[in-house]
């Protein structure tokens, strides 16, 4: 499988490739905005292992899984790691000392460099967030047509200037990530080894000389994809291509997904006023119990 | 090369998910899990039996005046434990450390718990916008019924003063006894203390109430009940007592039906203290022939049934040394047909509690045993505060937690001391400190909560757990 076809989008004949793919923007929205809700680290971890369930039915490939994997390893990891350092709310409970305070110079000019438990909790649980958005986000462009998410953008009335630059984006990330494939083979066939020492000077040098090639190739292709819009006059009132039948059942799917929407967030207000002491239903006691275990 | 790549990362993936998972649903156990560091007891007079954990807690330190605490109580029938924990998490597990069912309390705090006598309901009370008193089924965790305290005592969700259920007691006729509080502190420093006491059948229906028609204005946190329920004794702690306070004496007797004071007993404070307070006792015996108690300030005292005084002693007399004035807290009551065991906690500064002392009071962190007529018979020093004590005719178990003035950690522990003689059976070390106890009725089985502390340092020792002990 080459680099493009594990980025671009490919048929497939499961129940996530066969979805309208406004089934799957109005899903992806609605996950976007209760993973934003939520705060239980259960119920958002629950949902980032949906999101993966999601993928095995899609049938993802082994190098679309090492992707994904490796992008919500990154943000995991660096998210736990980056909070654990620099957690600053109270209470934080110290389970490393990295640069004790007594250190000559460091210590002394860092105050000490600690690990904190809650730092570490809080960044899981808001790389939780971003992984499983990342997770379905990808999920979405493997398994949907650029065009008939253009047309489905159309059809709901965003201006087509928006909507072709938002297509654009996603149809030339694959390209992207393809010619930075490419700018790497042509370095390494001229004998240049980019990750042989990792020396912050070395790992800037290399970052120069594998972006300026890649920015370059990137402006030039927008240039020529602009001349070709225009040469075809874009922006000017054209007929849009039909969209097939949105079926039913997906809309009262998405009728139904946005009405939990709405109620989470009417939820998450009843919870936010309890918890700040500013209005409560004591009717209600078995809801709020609920919603302290899982949002 | 890249297929060994790719399964190193789909490796570490699972691992990093199972980490994950495993923190984020730890929240109760799922089965006994003997820990390798923990082998056990000192004597081997009891075996540990299981190393349970409880779930992830704020950890606290030295400097905090109240601190983690777990609520474990032993059914009548020496069967079950109950769990209550700090996280709201309510578990029942039998003798082997299973766990038989689990549930969690949501919203509310969870602040007392008790077994009916007949081994099928567990009451729970907590603190919460209602503060309710729950009745759940023993077998299956479920809610039988629930009464709110909030229309007695009132709450504030703007400044989070909620009611709550912090004591519960039962008698032998399968009555419930609970004790409502609610405690407001003013913006200019004024304290307002909301109390009522309930009496309910089994099947939920308020019996009575005391007082019928207005709350008590006392800090009131304990109520103890005589076997047959003829009696319900509580103490009070007033630290700003005001001259228009209508319940300003030390110690109230009610008759079981909770329609009058049979009798009650103004205790004068002990200079320096201006007032004398109660929080854990006094403690009837089952037969309700005498009752028992200790006032913070170091006096312990045992009276008949009938309110007459049988003999004061002191046990820590508050102390002046290096111009401060320094005292070991009196705690818990332990009262049997026989003796009754005393305890005394940390010493603190009488000016502030966070002040240091120049040296630890004599009479801290100790148990003493007297007979009925007043006769210092055992005295055992335990090094750190007395956080629960929990006892039979012939043993008591009890949690050793900080010591906020050696700060010595190698104190911490659940203790089996024998009755009268205060001897030491058996000692289960805790790496953090003990903060609950309990043991059954039949003496076999005991059990302990550890939870973390937090080292000057920034160390962190210890973990939320639960110890289950056997009787070898």
């Amino acid at each position: 499988m080459s680099v493009r076809d594990v980025w671009e989008a490919t048929p497939g004949d499961t129940l996530v490739h066969k979805l309208d793919v406004r089934t799957k923007v109005v899903l992806l929205a609605g996950f976007a905005v209760a993973v934003i809700l939520i705060d239980s680290p259960r119920t958002l971890y629950l949902l980032f292992c949906l999101t993966l369930a999601l993928h095995i039915l899609a049938r993802s490939s082994v190098p679309r899984w090492r992707i994904l994997i490796i992008f919500v390893l990154l943000g995991l990891w660096g998210s736990m790691v980056s909070q654990a350092l620099f957690y600053s709310r109270e209470p934080r409970t110290i389970v490393a000392c990295l640069i004790p305070p007594s250190l000559p110079v460091l210590g002394t000019l860092t105050g000490g460099v600690f690990v904190y438990r809650e730092g570490l909790e809080y960044g899981a649980v808001q790389a939780l967030r971003s992984a499983s958005m990342l997770s379905l986000g990808l999920l979405l462009s493997w398994t949907s047509d650029p065009r008939q998410l253009l047309k489905s953008f159309v059809s709901w009335r965003m201006p087509y200037e928006l909507a072709f630059m938002l297509i654009s984006g996603l149809r030339f990330l694959p390209v992207i990530f393809q010619e930075t494939a490419v700018v790497l083979t042509a370095q390494r066939l001229r004998g240049f080894e980019p990750l042989k020492a990792l020396v912050p000077r070395r790992l800037i040098q290399t970052a120069f000389q594998t972006l300026f090639p890649i920015l370059a190739r990137t402006l030039r292709r927008a240039a020529t994809l602009a001349a070709s819009v225009e040469s075809r006059g874009f922006g000017r009132e054209a007929r849009v291509t039909e969209i097939k039948q949105w079926p039913a059942s997906e809309q009262r799917l998405c009728l139904g997904v946005f009405t939990a929407i709405i109620l989470l967030l009417g939820l998450k207000i009843l919870d936010v006023l309890q918890f700040n002491g500013l209005f409560f239903i004591p009717a209600w006691r078995d809801l709020y119990d609920v919603m302290k275990v899982w949002m | 090369m890249k297929k060994l790549q790719t399964a190193g990362f789909i490796l570490l993936f699972l691992v990093t998910l199972y980490l994950l998972a495993s923190h984020i649903f730890d929240n109760a156990a799922s089965g006994p899990a003997l820990s390798s560091r923990q082998t056990g007891t000192q004597t081997g007079a009891f075996v540990q039996v299981a190393d349970i954990s409880l779930g992830k807690v704020e950890v606290h330190n030295f400097q905090r005046m109240g601190f983690t605490k777990g609520f474990i109580k032993f059914s009548p029938d020496s069967r079950n434990l109950a769990i209550g924990t700090e996280n709201g998490e309510l578990m029942l597990l039998n003798l082997k450390g299973q766990v038989l069912w689990r549930k969690n309390m949501g919203l509310g705090k969870l602040s007392a718990l008790e077994f009916s006598p007949d081994n099928r309901y567990l009451y729970i009370g907590e603190t919460s916008q209602q503060g309710y008193l729950l009745c759940i089924n023993r077998e299956d965790g479920r809610e039988i019924w629930r009464q709110s305290s909030v229309g007695e005592l009132g709450v504030n969700i703007q400044d989070k003063t909620y009611p709550g259920i912090i004591a519960v007691r039962s008698d032998a006729n399968g009555m419930v006894y609970a004790v409502g509080q609610r405690y407001i502190r003013y913006a200019d420093g004024r304290n307002e203390y909301r109390g009522r006491i309930y009496k309910f059948n089994a099947a939920g229906v308020r019996q009575a109430i005391f007082p019928v028609d207005h709350n008590l204005d006392a800090w009131v946190s304990w109520v103890s009940v005589d076997a047959g329920g003829s009696r319900a004794a509580f103490g009070t702690a007033n630290w700003d007592e005001g001259s228009t306070n209508r319940y300003t004496d030390s110690m109230y007797c009610l008759d079981g039906a909770l329609r009058q004071i049979l009798w009650s007993t103004e205790i004068p404070p002990a200079p320096p203290y201006q007032n004398t307070t109660m929080r854990s006792s006094p403690e009837f015996a089952p037969s309700g022939r005498h009752v028992a108690g200790v006032a913070s300030d170091g006096r312990c005292f045992l009276y008949d049934g009938q309110g007459h005084e049988l003999w004061f002693r002191t046990i820590s007399q508050p102390q002046k040394v290096g111009g401060v004035y320094i005292n070991a807290v009196g705690n818990y009551v332990h009262l049997t047909e026989e003796h009754a065991a005393f305890t005394t906690g940390n010493t603190y500064n009488r000016a502030n509690w966070q002040l240091p002392t120049p040296v630890e009071h004599p009479g801290s962190n100790s148990v003493f045993v007297f007979d009925l007529s007043g006769k210092l018979v055992s005295r055992y020093k335990l090094g750190g505060m007395v956080e629960q004590i929990s006892g039979t005719e012939q043993t008591m178990a009890i949690a050793i937690g900080r010591n906020v003035r050696s700060r010595d950690v190698g104190v911490h522990g659940l203790y089996l001391l024998s009755l009268p003689d205060a001897r030491l059976l058996d000692y289960a070390a805790t790496t953090g400190p003990c903060v609950g106890s309990a043991i059954s009725p039949d003496g076999r089985y005991a059990a302990g909560v550890e939870a973390p502390l937090q080292l000057d340092d920034g160390q962190v020792i210890g973990a939320y757990r639960l110890l289950l002990l056997q009787r070898n």
